[in-house]
């Protein structure tokens, strides 16, 4: 893994601006037997699906075999993609299921916020609870949220607060969303309470 | 922490960069995929009259069996028919055939559910 660097989005290649047209003529490519024309849509999107599958399960190696599982599927199925939506609504829905049922299946290993915590106050020099550590407690108070709440938290910022995009990465109604966020920052206020 | 804190602490992850052998493992898988033989597909043409055979078996048994129902001795008739399955169930072989059927069974079972894992 080479080290982080921080693109200007998380949804859009890294330095390369990201064009519907170009997706799909490397999906009409693939489709028409030329399996090499698959890399570009994996150069194209696979910083964004680690990013997302490392959002699920805070583990490089997993995320990357998570992503790595996305794009299979999505080769399996690409076929399927109807053309009414952009390819990347496609791909991420597609990846965002195989992530949840993946993290369903064998969830991470999280700490209670206790533990966080402690952990935290065991590291820090100063008085002051540090940047990195508070992040570290409200990523702990959001894992152990339930799954719906965690899920739609976990989209809505990935996507950079687009409802909408979150909505149709999740296959959800708006509103559906939209109360979960609701109900998800609240519980997660509620966990938090006191301990920031 | 206000919600403002809250958006920018969930918002501000920072971004991994996929290992430089990503795009070549995946491709590896991908061109595996394709070269693999396409699934075999169910053998609906085959399988279609033992299926038309066994809805038309259940439907007649639904059938007799309300039928029987309605019948004022159905009482003493399923007694009967209770009595013939038991003594036809505890017959030497019939356990024997059960048991060889169970074993070879079980082992399918249990394989194809170790197949499903690995894939």
């Amino acid at each position: 893994m080479q080290p982080r660097t921080r693109p200007r989005s998380l949804t859009s290649h890294v330095g390369t601006p990201v064009s519907a047209e170009d997706d799909a003529r490397a999906v009409d490519r693939v489709l028409q037997g030329d399996v090499a024309a698959f890399g570009a849509i994996v150069q194209r999107w696979q910083a964004p699906l680690v990013n997302l599958a490392y959002r699920f399960c805070h583990d490089r190696g997993r995320s990357e075999e998570m992503a790595q599982e996305a794009f299979l599927r999505a080769f399996r199925g690409l076929g399927k993609w109807r053309r009414d939506a952009m390819f990347s609504t496609w791909l991420f829905a597609l990846a965002t299921n195989l992530y949840r049922t993946e993290i369903r299946r064998i969830p991470p290993r999280t700490l209670s916020l206790d533990e966080i915590v402690a952990l935290a106050d065991s590291a820090r020099t100063d008085a002051a609870m540090d940047e990195e550590d508070r992040r570290r407690t409200v990523r702990g108070a959001l894992d152990s949220l339930p799954a719906k709440y965690r899920e739609a938290l976990l989209l809505f910022y990935f996507h950079e607060q687009d409802v909408a995009t979150a909505a149709r990465s999740l296959r959800l109604p708006e509103g559906t969303v939209k109360a979960r966020l609701s109900r998800g920052r609240a519980l997660l206020k509620k966990k938090l309470g006191g301990r920031l | 922490m206000t919600g403002d804190d809250l958006d920018r602490m969930l918002s501000d992850e920072d971004p991994l960069l996929p290992s430089s052998g990503f795009t070549a493992s995946v491709m590896e898988a991908v061109q595996r995929e394709a070269s693999a033989p396409p699934p075999l597909a169910f053998p609906w043409r085959h399988a279609l009259p033992g299926l038309i055979a066994l809805i038309v078996a259940l439907t007649m048994a639904v059938w007799s069996g309300i039928g029987a129902l309605n019948d004022p001795a159905a009482g003493a008739l399923v007694d009967e028919r209770v009595r013939a399955l038991i003594a036809f169930g505890t017959r030497p072989d019939i356990a024997w055939t059960a048991l060889a059927a169970v074993m070879t069974i079980v082992p399918a079972l249990l394989s194809l559910r170790l197949i499903r894992r690995r894939v």
